[in-house]
């Protein structure tokens, strides 16, 4: 007779493990100059005005050197002089008032779009008198009924000229109205393409440097962990309770992709239902966060310092911006995430990387905790040009990872198998709240190899899981100049292992 | 339906099969045999004999569950005392001599599974139970009474929800089993819509179908009345002193609910007269002077009495026994209104329109009958009605047992007398004497109670293969329909006591620990160790109000370090009164009694207790430490009032365990630790570290040191309820107030659909368009709205205009075609009609036009204020333009029962509409008036139509 608890309880040692090493890594830290996030991105935070309320929910540069913020009230101020070096200097000014809790903003052809509750809607100003004046209803082919949950998150429009709306379930187990549970593709004419189920409940959305499109997912009924996920069209993301729609689809009803069994786990989920695309990167449950929210990519092409191309997302708990590298394999992303960024002021939502490598962080805490204890905020992340000691990449290999770093390492403390440490483990795939970490497992790093330049290690590993999480310590790594890891932690989810 | 747990049979069958309730609910019927596969019910040992219990230990909690030692004397190591045999004494108040004597004859006939023995001698001979039955009932009676359809309703849920289905099992069908796991997301064996094919969408084989560890309840029907079962859900440690069967502090009307829902199956004979009467009435009318449409008997004080749902009244009559003189508290619920008399006098006026709900009224009334009249109306909405009585010495419970027809006492059927001979009564005495009945079960008051006089065997001296453990036992040896596993256990136990190690082996508190959690069975609902926590079978039945908690919010806590995290005294409350700390949970936490609380208590505290965290010492002054804490857990800085209830304020996200108990619960060490780290203590809960990594994420506050922080955090809940609100958690209107320019509020709004768009004028003139509808529903005066609904929290809800004279107007779709104007108006939504919202514009004065497109007809709706007496009015024009001809179109404005029209000005509902170059039209359709605008274009194909409106 299985407890459902009997798998919490043996995952305990593990959680006071990290505890230890945590600490550890902490009081090591003191011996030298520890390095700090604030040295390599520092975080610049704008005074709001009085009376504005800036929930920001979404941002978006426009032509005119404005930036445009859309609220969670439903406000959209433009701010000028976001980017000058003196944050004094940015002004805000309303736009448009009177939305209904705005995700998502996008800037096209003399319109902003913007992603309300109930619809996308464009909007301009025709008298150039600074406030909008057209609310033009791009689309509102998916339904609410009332549920404060029922959000609704848009992208930009992406290579083919789609704008990707992600809608929430009816709160975290049904969809009571259509395509809750959906992500629609709307194309330029206005009209609706259903394009992906299985959502549960949303917190940003996002393309990578290629152009594919991202979204997060949170904790709760058939996600163990938040995740960030790949809207392959056609894919379904892993709750089953929006494929009720398939009924309004041209394939209908019959074309649902197959129900996933509860109790499971994700790849052998991923291996029975073809539409199935598995998380590409789990963060691990109050490890790296538990609210994940919005995307960013850096295609600043260097600006932005060492982490071209990889994906920024945030989270509302615990107030952080995460870094993600994904590779392709077998024709599924996956990936490693890692520690970026921690102490934005309110619960991190939008996250908007500008052609300047200017990171745009908004926050918000109403409804949901944050370690950071504002209400709401808007910061901004530039890289200060010095070089962060961090693993750059984390890539999947036959028979273990490799490993690149922003500056070469120490070889001889790298070659230590000590050094090193890694744990696995993953997540049940089920239709109540959450999981904890189950199936543990201690893989053994059997060979280190050094790249000559120190840019790279190549860790061999006997015991790769596949469907894991890997986690990696590696507190005592070094530079060549004596400096350790800014986050000697990586996570990378091994859905597929290269052959 | 028969109402017999299927569990003892279901166990032999496999999980999987798809239809095995029925099947077995049948063979339950047929025959049953007299003794169960597993034998012995103890919900532990069934459990997890397999899995988790060696051969000993388990024999051990057989030993002590069968209280062998009521005759074999004291067994060694035993932590708490063992279960006693319920007390016999007044049992003929609670249960009729029929069913106790079938119940002694053949026990495990009855109920299968139960620890009561058989004795083979009185099963071959009827009389020798009957004799007991008639000793053991004699001087009292018993009374069959009716229960009413929404007490079993609700008894239902509440079984299921606060904990009796933990330990019972779901006594539901499968269907409804499957419903509730649908509801909670839990694996459901789906049986498809056209055949039974195998399940699906289950990666576990087990069942949520009633286990074999489920505590079977017998057959209550037969057993118990509805006042002796509402008696003994109140307090069961009463007649079952060892705790087993915990009380869940049921309120009256829970135990009512409960025991009405486990007795539903009980049918008496028709005992109250009714008549009933149609007619729309606000007050009970005088029923003297109306015919009534049909009359007849029923059981109770019912509102199923009457075939319709609105608009009737029903008036019972009979009369009403009253046992012996005293004062008697009547109580009345209805909606709507209702009135009770007694010999003619009012004694609970309950009149009016109104929800559900008591009143209650005393008399004082003599030992005899006396006439009962109970009137009752429903108008219109919910309908419900529920009579009770309580007085000396009777619980309160539903009044219609207590009703007869005629005048006489009680007829034999609603009462049973036990009035056996004084010759069988004293065959009975000897018989539970000889028996050895009251070697385990009291009988008799205090000083007068019947003594066990036989001998048995010590356990040092017993022979483990005769006596009750023999396969046959002889025919006056108790038989307790042992399984075969359960003999060899009960043997290993006995012969383990023996051996020369066994006081060496020396239980840990752990050990014991564990001993106590099986015989209580506290199991079922708690994880410790490895072990329990509720099962995939059960879990269903945990269910909480706040789903997004997950399991944290439905499922017990695990007990693990429960010694360290909880203080000595409420480890005593929660054990000795039971417990009701976690809002969001239905499963209440019961209560076992002290023998419970003295075993486990000190033994928890030894096992659990970690090194106490040094004290803290403040640099400042207590005063400026509470008011620094009372910052930290407000809304400026760790909000932990997002999550906590703080007394009697809700928190502003979901609603967790109340800040202002912790400390009253809580040891100050464990209250240290967790903070710093809640996923080692609770592994998976939603509490975020705020100290992440030792460090404090407020470092302002207290020189950001976490262990001040803690500390100034537990010395401010020392104050328990007297702690000063934190910021954050009275929740300030935002008013939204209309200046220079109109303010558009587009949000969930009551009464229109969740797209609605409310715009507010500083005329103090507002409406709320329906962008579903495509039209205005509702138009008020005064205050705007109050956004803080939607603006504070997660904003759940619809909220409604903070003015006044709040108006509703018609529903979309607005325009529709009418062939004649006998054509109903279009009731499909206005997206089925083809309509399609296209957004707004604003003009200058930021004043919206909406904007709708009806299949190729464009339109825009644009309202603003205008000076009237004495609020302001709404102009509106609507557009209607169309590059194709239309005919027979009409914009509908109003639809009321009644349309007046007063020189040329119209007026409906308190609302005056005035039009300007159009003509509209007045229809009586389908019982109510419709005003309606022909839209008639004009060369340029645009069509204006405008009209104030005054209210």
């Amino acid at each position: 007779m299985r407890s459902i608890f009997s798998d919490v309880i043996r995952s305990r040692p593990v959680t006071a493990c990290l505890l230890f090493m945590l600490l550890s890594s902490l009081v090591e830290a003191q011996d030298t100059i520890p390095p700090a996030e604030d040295d390599f991105y520092p975080l610049t935070r704008f005074q709001i005005p009085q009376g504005i309320v800036l929930e920001a929910g979404a941002i978006e540069p426009l032509p005119d050197g404005t930036l445009a913020i859309a609220t969670r009230r439903g406000d959209i101020y433009r701010v000028s002089n976001a980017w000058s070096d003196d944050p004094a200097a940015a002004t805000f000014e309303l736009f448009a008032q009177g939305m209904h809790e705005i995700l998502g903003l996008s800037y096209k052809d003399g319109w902003l779009y913007a992603t309300q509750r109930c619809e996308v809607t464009r909007l301009r100003d025709t008298d150039n008198d600074g406030k909008a004046d057209d609310f033009e209803t791009f689309n509102d082919s998916w339904s609410i009924n009332g549920d404060y949950h029922e959000y609704a998150f848009g992208s930009p429009f992406d290579k083919d000229g789609n704008m990707w709306v992600v809608l929430c379930l009816t709160g975290s187990f049904n969809s009571d109205c259509p395509w809750r549970g959906w992500a629609l593709r709307i194309d330029e004419s206005g009209k609706t393409i259903p394009t992906s189920s299985g959502i549960r409940s949303p917190g940003g959305i996002g393309f990578n440097a290629e152009g594919d499109v991202f979204y997060t997912d949170n904790q709760g009924p058939w996600n163990g962990t938040c995740s960030l996920k790949w809207l392959r069209p056609g894919s379904f993301q892993g709750h089953p309770g929006g494929n009720r729609w398939f009924s309004l689809t041209a394939g209908g009803r019959d074309s649902a992709p197959q129900e996933p069994l509860s109790g499971s786990r994700i790849m052998t989920e991923a291996d029975r239902i073809p539409e199935y695309e598995p998380p590409v990167i789990l963060f691990p449950y109050q490890k790296m966060g538990q609210s994940a929210s919005g995307i960013a990519c850096d295609v600043s092409k260097g600006k932005f310092g060492p982490f071209e191309n990889q994906l920024f997302v945030g989270d509302v708990t615990h107030s952080t911006v995460m870094r993600c590298f994904i590779e392709k394999i077998n024709g599924h992303y996956q990936g490693a995430c890692f520690p970026f960024r921690e102490g934005i002021s309110s619960g991190t939502l939008a996250l908007r990387m500008t052609d300047d490598a200017t990171m745009f962080v908004g926050g918000t805490n109403r409804g949901w905790g944050s370690r950071g204890t504002r209400p709401f905020s808007l910061e901004r992340l530039r890289w200060s040009g010095k070089m962060p000691f961090e693993i750059q990449e984390m890539r999947a290999r036959p028979d273990g990872f490799e490993l690149t770093f922003t500056e070469p390492v120490d070889p001889e403390i790298a070659r230590k198998p000590e050094t090193w440490t890694m744990a696995t483990y993953c997540y049940i795939f089920q239709s109540s709240y959450g999981s904890p970490e189950v199936d543990h497992t201690k893989p053994v790093i059997t060979q280190i190899d050094v790249a000559a330049d120190g840019r790279s290690v190549r860790l061999k590993i006997d015991g790769m899981q596949r469907g894991h999480v890997h986690e990696l310590h590696a507190d005592g790594l070094r530079s060549t100049t004596g400096i350790p890891l800014l986050h000697p932690v990586a996570y990378y989810t091994l859905n597929y292992i290269p052959l | 339906m028969l109402n017999i747990p299927a569990s003892n049979s279901l166990r032999q069958f496999s999980m999987n099969h798809s239809a095995p309730i029925r099947f077995l609910l049948f063979w339950v019927a047929l025959g049953t045999p007299s003794i169960a596969a597993d034998g012995i019910v103890v919900p532990a040992y069934q459990r997890f004999r397999a899995d988790h219990l060696s051969s000993v230990d388990a024999g051990r909690l057989l030993i002590s569950e069968l209280n062998c030692q009521s005759c074999h004397g004291t067994f060694a190591g035993e932590v708490l005392p063992p279960r006693q045999a319920p007390i016999l004494t007044k049992i003929g108040e609670r249960t009729s001599a029929e069913y106790l004597q079938k119940f002694i004859r053949d026990p495990q006939a009855l109920k299968p599974g139960t620890a009561m023995p058989g004795i083979a001698s009185v099963k071959s001979d009827s009389l020798t139970a009957e004799a007991i039955a008639a000793f053991l009932t004699q001087g009292t009676s018993w009374r069959p009474a009716g229960v009413s359809i929404g007490a079993v309703r609700r008894g239902e849920a509440l079984f299921h929800s606060v904990g009796c289905a933990a330990c019972h099992g779901d006594q539901r069908d499968v269907a409804a089993i499957e419903a509730v796991r649908k509801g909670l997301a839990l694996p459901v064996e789906q049986q498809d819509e056209e055949e039974d094919t195998p399940p699906k969408n289950v990666a576990s084989d087990a069942s949520y179908a009633t286990p074999d560890f489920a505590m079977p309840l017998g057959r209550l029907d037969d057993k118990y009345t509805l006042s002796s079962l509402i008696t003994f859900l109140q307090d069961p440690h009463a007649v079952r002193p060892s705790g087993r069967m915990p009380a869940l502090n049921l309120k009256p009307e829970e135990a009512r609910d409960i025991a009405s829902y486990l007795l539903k199956n009980v049918r008496v004979k028709a005992n109250i007269h009714f008549d009933h009467y149609e007619g729309d009435w606000e007050s009970v009318p005088d029923f003297s002077q109306l015919t009534p449409t049909d009359s007849g008997e029923t059981t109770d004080f019912s509102v199923s009495a009457s075939p319709k749902t609105e608009a009737f009244g029903l008036r019972f009559a009979g009369f009403l026994q009253i046992p012996a003189d005293g004062d008697f508290r009547f109580f009345l619920s209805s909606d709507d209104g209702s009135k009770l008399l007694i010999d003619g006098t009012v004694v609970v006026d309950h009149d009016g329109v109104h929800p559900a709900g008591f009143r209650d009224g005393v008399a004082t009334l003599k030992a005899g009958p006396h006439e009962v009249v109970v009137e009752y109306f429903e108008a219109h909405g919910e309908e419900e009605l529920a009579v009770e009585i309580q007085g000396p010495n009777m619980p309160r419970q539903p009044m219609a047992s207590f009703v007869t027809l005629t005048q006489e006492a009680v007829t034999a059927a609603q009462e049973v007398a036990a009035d056996a001979s004084l010759e069988l009564i004293e065959k009975g005495r000897q018989a539970f004497d000889s028996l050895g009945c009251a070697a385990c079960h009291q009988f008799g008051d205090a000083g007068q109670r019947i003594a066990w006089t036989g001998k048995a065997p010590q356990f040092a001296d017993l022979k483990t293969s005769g006596g009750c453990l023999a396969e046959q036992p002889a025919a006056n040896v108790p038989n307790f329909a042992i399984g075969p596993r359960q003999r060899d256990d009960l043997t290993a136990a006995i012969l383990a006591a023996r051996g020369p190690n066994a006081l060496l082996k020396a239980a840990t508190a752990r050990s014991e620990i564990n001993q106590i959690m099986l015989t209580m069975n506290c199991y079922a609902c708690h994880a410790r160790g490895s072990i329990g926590g509720v099962s995939e079978a059960m879990t269903h039945v945990f269910v909480g109000s706040i789903p997004e908690m997950g399991d944290e919010g439905r499922v017990p806590p695990a007990l693990d370090g429960a010694g360290d995290k909880l203080n000595e005294a409420w480890l005593r409350t929660i054990l000795n009164e039971g417990a009701k700390d976690r809002p969001y949970m239905k499963t209440r936490m019961p209560k076992f009694g002290n023998a419970a609380a003295d075993a486990l208590v000190p033994r928890m505290i030894a096992s659990d207790l970690q090194e106490s965290v040094a004290p803290v010492v403040m640099t400042e002054a207590d005063h400026r430490v509470k008011a620094d804490a009372r910052l930290i857990v407000g809304d400026q800085a760790l909000s932990c009032i997002k999550c906590h209830t703080f007394e009697k304020y809700a928190a502003t996200g979901i609603q967790s365990l109340d800040m202002t108990t912790m400390t009253r619960r809580l040891r100050r060490d464990w209250f240290h630790r967790y903070m710093m780290d809640p996923q080692q203590y609770r592994p998976g809960t939603r509490m975020p570290a705020a100290w992440p990594g030792g460090r404090s994420v407020v470092p302002d506050i207290l020189g950001g040191d976490a262990g001040v922080q803690i500390e100034a955090i537990w010395q401010y809940l020392l104050d328990g309820n007297r702690a000063k609100i934190p910021s954050g958690l009275m929740r300030e209107a935002i008013e939204l107030i209309p200046a220079d320019r109109p303010i558009i509020y587009r949000n969930f709004i009551e009464g229109l659909s969740p797209r609605g768009i409310a715009v507010g004028f500083q005329e103090k003139a507002h409406f709320a368009w329906d962008a579903e509808q495509m039209t205005p529903r509702l138009i008020w005066h005064g205050a705007f709205i109050d956004a803080s609904k939607h603006w504070v929290d997660r904003g759940p809800g619809n909220q409604t205009p903070l003015g006044d004279h709040v108006m509703t107007l018609p529903a979309g779709p607005p325009i529709a075609t009418l062939v004649s104007l006998d054509q109903t108006w279009p009731d499909k939504s206005p997206r089925e009609n083809g309509f399609h919202f296209k957004g707004y514009t604003l003009n200058p004065g930021g004043v919206p036009t909406f904007k709708f497109q009806w299949n190729d007809v464009s339109v825009t709706d644009f309202l603003q204020p205008y000076e009237a007496s004495p609020d302001s009015g709404l102009q509106r024009t609507v557009i209607v333009k169309s590059s194709e001809r239309m005919e027979n179109v009409y914009l509908r404005i109003a639809a009321a029962s009644k349309i007046n029209v007063v020189d040329g000005v119209f007026v409906t509902n308190g609302i005056t509409l005035k039009f300007d170059d159009c003509e509209p039209v007045i229809r009586t359709i389908d019982g109510h008036q419709e005003l309606l605008v022909p839209v008639q274009l004009n060369i340029d194909g645009k069509a204006i139509i405008r009209y104030s409106i005054v209210w």
